[in-house]
């Protein structure tokens, strides 16, 4: 948790491509929101792999997506449902579903398609934010915390101490790797 | 050459003014850097210098800082960019404005070529250089947005085990096939080829033959090929959809060359469960047996003596007068014996003076001793005959009780052949009552035999369709299962299909295979027929060795369904036929039958057996003329139909009904042959009768023959005695006429010579001959009667005690 955290703040404050942390947080999200007990979110969970983003942020907002989906399952099932109804889009996923494995994805279950859609729609929003906020982060708010007494106080707290030392570390280990 | 040394000579001039610049800018730079040290950084350096032995930091600090020179920096700090590059690869790429600030400023911009460097002689502190390569990572970070190459190594990491199992699919079900077969049939299954497409989800199998277990060198079946064709999408949602089965080139009890014998498995062992219906065929050949048995006991000739045997008054008769006849007997049986010996001598002692013709004998002295001798002959003759008059009366009594006697057993006789007579001819009255279902048992036993020989099977069939049928009730009741106690759990969600999912977890559309003789279609088997909308069917026809088998199948779980299963079946050349040591049944027949089972496991079974060339054996009872008469009736039902109903509920049990014309046939020929016969019956029966009456009077007849006989010698012997009598008499009379007419002419001459005439003519001289001449025989008679009545009254004194 503590090291995830620490990956998050090291790739804040390194320069590391904020649409990577971006893709980050939002794939996390998407993967917490769907469920696991089907082959999509396996599937979603190794392509992701293979993205260029921060680990960190994915590993975590998955975790946190994971928390807060099973509170968001009514809406899930609600838009889920709209989706996999709707006259459009009903001869592609009728195709679709007969296609060989395609079933083990369980698209057709309103949870997965709702919680996947709610994922793509919050893509977007999210992603622009956390952008923004990173760039805000690293003109404004990093400069500002790094020369506050505020940080030097933070810093002796035991949590925030610990999160810190696991960013150094982390930090130290890359300079290593060189 | 000129070109090179302004060259030179601009390198050199802007290598010093980035000396000077860098010298100048140096000061900025590490203010501009330091800020973006972050605390941490600053942090993990204080704890490096920690970590660094004081000797080692005390000598660092007496010596200068080392300075690397741009060769040590990563690659792309060493390449020329245009201005446009250099924004778009290195400063756009570095987000972190000190880091930004940082990298710029170590590149100039060279004059010759306009293009972004790291002057030549650049040299840089150690942690300057550590920074760059750090930035150069991050940089080299953002190439792309996939990762090319995992993403490449795991497609082909997924394409290797695709190979692999496209390589091994065929050899593991082949495997697994011939594994399957040879543990059901426990022998060995050979398979040529197995083709498996995944994606075209099919599996061919050519040359498949099972081996026999009971003759390993013959094939029980062997299959030219075999295609399924299933649906892959539904299997990959766990139901199996096989859409099509065809199986052809189907050749039954085939030779093999390698012999088909596995190493021998331990059996299962085999239920114990008793079969219903063999415990009804075993009852229906007992019933079968005692109905023969009571019915041709009532006209079996030595039943009826026995059944007599007490009627008769025959043996009473013979038992009470047998003992008193015997008596007779003994009494009289020495008597003629005696009494011819007894005569012989005295008709021998007079046999000379009878035959002597007196007339001519003129020897009056003689005359007068043969008349003395004549006179007591006469006397004990008289005697004898008095004797024998007592003898004659004696047996007479008893000859009348033997009359008597042999009167009653006459009419014992007369009265046990009237009754012979009477009840003989009740058996030319066969009465058919006892054993007019007789053949119908005898086939419900064969119907009982052939449904027992089945019924497991039948059994065992309507359990699977019961199974089925609960699981599929089962399924449509399944509730929710409870879900597991978790503080974080995910609703279930609602599954969307677009189309009517009729598809259950199992379904066989169609199979459909053939051989020679054989053809089969098998359709709509499925887990769950509510949701396939279809019950499952099976159709399929047969010749083999001769026989020709027709099967309809219906299986129907469906909650509307009225039945469970509806079957027929129709065969030609079926043998049918029971044996037991009572009785036997054989038949080349056809059948036609139906079945029809309900989910509560009642069943009935209903159809029309046609035999023929029926054959029936039947143990051999008495008397063998009925037996005989039987057989030939048996005989006669050479063709017969026989419609059955057999149901079985769990309450009601088993019950058979027959409707045939067997018993239509047999009886009429039966009576019919019993008719003919019944003379024979009759006869042998009358003669059993008689022969037992003889038997029981065949010694007081003979006792009663004897004693007549004695009687009669007896008689004769009186005869005799009388007629030597009378002879006597006879000769007496002839002597006296003789001495008289001589002793008349002597007197005559006498008196004719002395006495007057008066005197010789008078009764007196006659009587005094007549007197002194009859002495002598008398006293020899009464001699000899004397001697005789004392030794009868002996022998009877002895026979009273």
């Amino acid at each position: 948790m503590f090291s995830y955290i620490a990956k998050i703040i090291n790739a804040l404050n390194a320069n590391v491509k904020p649409s990577q942390i971006a893709n980050g947080f939002c794939l996390g999200l998407i993967l917490g929101f769907v469920p696991k007990s089907n082959l999509l979110w396996y599937v979603l969970f190794v392509f992701f792999l293979f993205v260029r983003l921060n680990k960190g942020a994915y590993l975590l907002f998955t975790l946190v997506g994971s928390l807060i989906a099973p509170a968001l399952d009514p809406l899930f099932d609600s838009i889920g449902y709209k989706v996999l109804t709707m006259p459009q889009l009903v001869p592609t996923f009728s195709k679709l579903i007969d296609i060989p494995f395609v079933g083990f994805t369980k698209f057709n279950n309103t949870i997965v398609a709702g919680s996947l859609t709610c994922g793509i729609i919050a893509y977007i929003p999210v992603f622009i934010l956390i952008v923004l906020f990173v760039k805000l982060y690293r003109q404004s708010i990093a400069p500002a915390i790094n020369n506050s007494a505020f940080a030097a106080a933070l810093q002796k707290v035991p949590l925030v101490g610990d999160i810190i030392k696991k960013v150094a570390e982390v930090k130290y280990d890359l300079e290593l790797d060189i | 050459m000129e070109k090179d040394e302004n060259k030179k000579s601009s390198l050199l001039a802007a290598a010093e003014k980035m000396n000077l610049e860098s010298e100048k800018k140096s000061g900025e730079i590490k203010s501009a850097v330091q800020p973006s040290e972050s605390i941490e950084s600053k942090n993990l350096l204080a704890e490096k210098k920690a970590d660094v032995p004081a000797e080692k930091s005390g000598k660092s600090k007496k010596k200068p800082e080392k300075k690397l020179a741009r060769k040590k920096l990563p690659r792309i700090y060493k390449k020329k960019y245009s201005s446009k590059k250099f924004q778009k690869k290195l400063l756009k790429r570095l987000y972190v404005p000190e880091d930004k600030a940082f990298v710029e400023k170590l590149f100039i911009e060279d004059e010759a070529t306009g293009k972004m460097i790291i002057p030549l002689e650049s040299e840089f502190a150690k942690k300057d250089v550590a920074r760059l390569k750090r930035l150069s990572k991050e940089i080299r970070a953002q190439k792309g947005v996939i990762k090319l190459l995992p993403l490449i190594a795991v497609v082909v990491l997924c394409a290797a085990i695709g190979l692999a199992v496209m390589t091994f699919k065929n050899v593991v079900i082949k495997k697994a096939v011939v594994a399957g077969m040879q543990n059901v049939f426990n022998a060995k299954t050979d398979l040529n080829i197995v083709d498996f497409q995944i994606f075209d989800a099919s599996l061919k199998l050519h040359g498949l033959a099972q081996a026999s277990e009971s003759n390993p060198m013959k094939n029980i079946f062997e299959i030219g090929s075999v295609q399924l064709d299933f649906n892959l999408t539904e299997l990959l949602r766990g139901k199996a959809h096989i859409e099509n089965i065809t199986v052809s080139g189907i050749d039954w009890n085939t030779d093999r060359k390698v012999s088909g014998e596995l190493p021998v498995k331990k059996q299962k062992e085999k239920s114990d469960k008793p079969n219903i219906l063999v415990e009804k065929t075993q009852q229906l050949v007992v019933d079968v047996q005692n109905k023969l048995t009571d019915t041709f006991a009532e006209y079996n000739p030595l039943n009826i003596v026995e059944n007599l045997q007490n009627n008769l008054q025959t043996p009473v008769v013979a038992h009470e007068i047998g003992e008193s006849v015997h008596e007779k007997v003994e009494r009289w049986m020495a008597v003629p014996d005696e009494m011819r010996s007894v005569i012989t001598s005295f008709s021998a002692s007079v046999q000379n003076v009878i035959t002597t013709d007196w007339s001519k004998s003129n020897d009056l002295t003689q005359l007068r001793a043969n008349l003395t001798t004549v006179n007591a002959a006469l006397a004990q003759g008289k005697n004898l005959q008095n004797e024998m008059t007592l003898i004659m009366q004696a047996i007479q009594t008893d000859a009348n009780d033997v009359v008597q006697f042999a009167k009653n057993v006459a009419d014992a006789i007369e009265a046990d052949k009237t009754l012979v007579e009477k009840q003989v001819q009740k058996i030319s009255d066969l009465k058919t009552r006892g054993i007019e279902g007789i053949i119908s048992d005898m086939l419900s036993t064969v119907i009982y035999s052939l449904a027992g020989e089945y019924y497991p099977y039948v059994e065992q069939g309507l359990g699977y369709a019961r199974e089925l049928k609960a699981k599929s009730e089962a399924l449509a009741a399944k509730k929710e299962p409870e879900k597991k106690k978790t503080i974080v759990s995910r609703a279930e969600g609602r599954n969307v299909y677009w189309k009517v999912d009729t598809v259950p977890k199992f379904l066989l559309e169609n199979l459909h295979t053939s051989g020679p003789n054989f053809e089969a279609f098998i359709n709509n088997v499925s887990s769950d027929m509510d949701q396939w909308g279809a019950p499952a069917t099976l159709d399929g026809n047969l010749s083999l060795f001769g026989h020709d088998h027709s099967v309809g199948l219906t299986v129907d779980t469906r909650k509307a369904s009225t039945y469970l299963v509806d079957a027929n079946y129709g065969g030609t050349n079926f043998p049918i036929g029971v044996s037991f040591p009572t009785f036997g049944v054989a038949s080349n027949s056809g059948i036609s039958a139906s079945l029809s089972a309900g989910a509560d496991g009642a069943f009935a079974v209903g159809g029309i057996i046609d035999m023929s060339q029926v054959k029936f054996t039947t143990q051999e009872f008495e008397p063998k003329i009925l037996y005989n008469i039987y057989q030939k009736a048996l005989a006669t039902l050479d063709e017969i139909s026989v419609g059955f109903d057999l149901t079985h509920s769990a309450d009601a049990g088993f019950n058979l009904k027959l409707n045939t014309n067997a018993d239509e046939i047999f009886l009429p020929k039966l009576l019919e042959l019993f008719k003919q016969e019944t003379f024979a019956i009759i006869n042998e029966t009358k003669n059993r009768l008689f022969d037992q009456i003889e038997q029981y009077t065949g010694g007081v007849t003979d006792k009663i023959a004897e004693f007549t006989g004695i009687e009669i010698d007896v008689r004769n012997l009186n005869v005799n005695m009388n007629n030597t009598q009378a002879k006597l008499d006879e000769s007496q009379k002839k002597l006296t006429a003789r001495i008289a007419s001589l002793a008349g002419n002597a007197v005559q001459q006498g008196l004719d010579q002395a006495l007057p005439s008066q005197v010789k003519d008078s009764p007196l001289g006659g009587i005094i001959d007549k007197t002194i001449g009859g002495q002598a025989t008398e006293n020899v008679v009464n001699k000899g009667l004397n001697s005789l009545f004392d030794k009868m009254r002996e022998d009877m004194k002895r026979k009273d005690e």
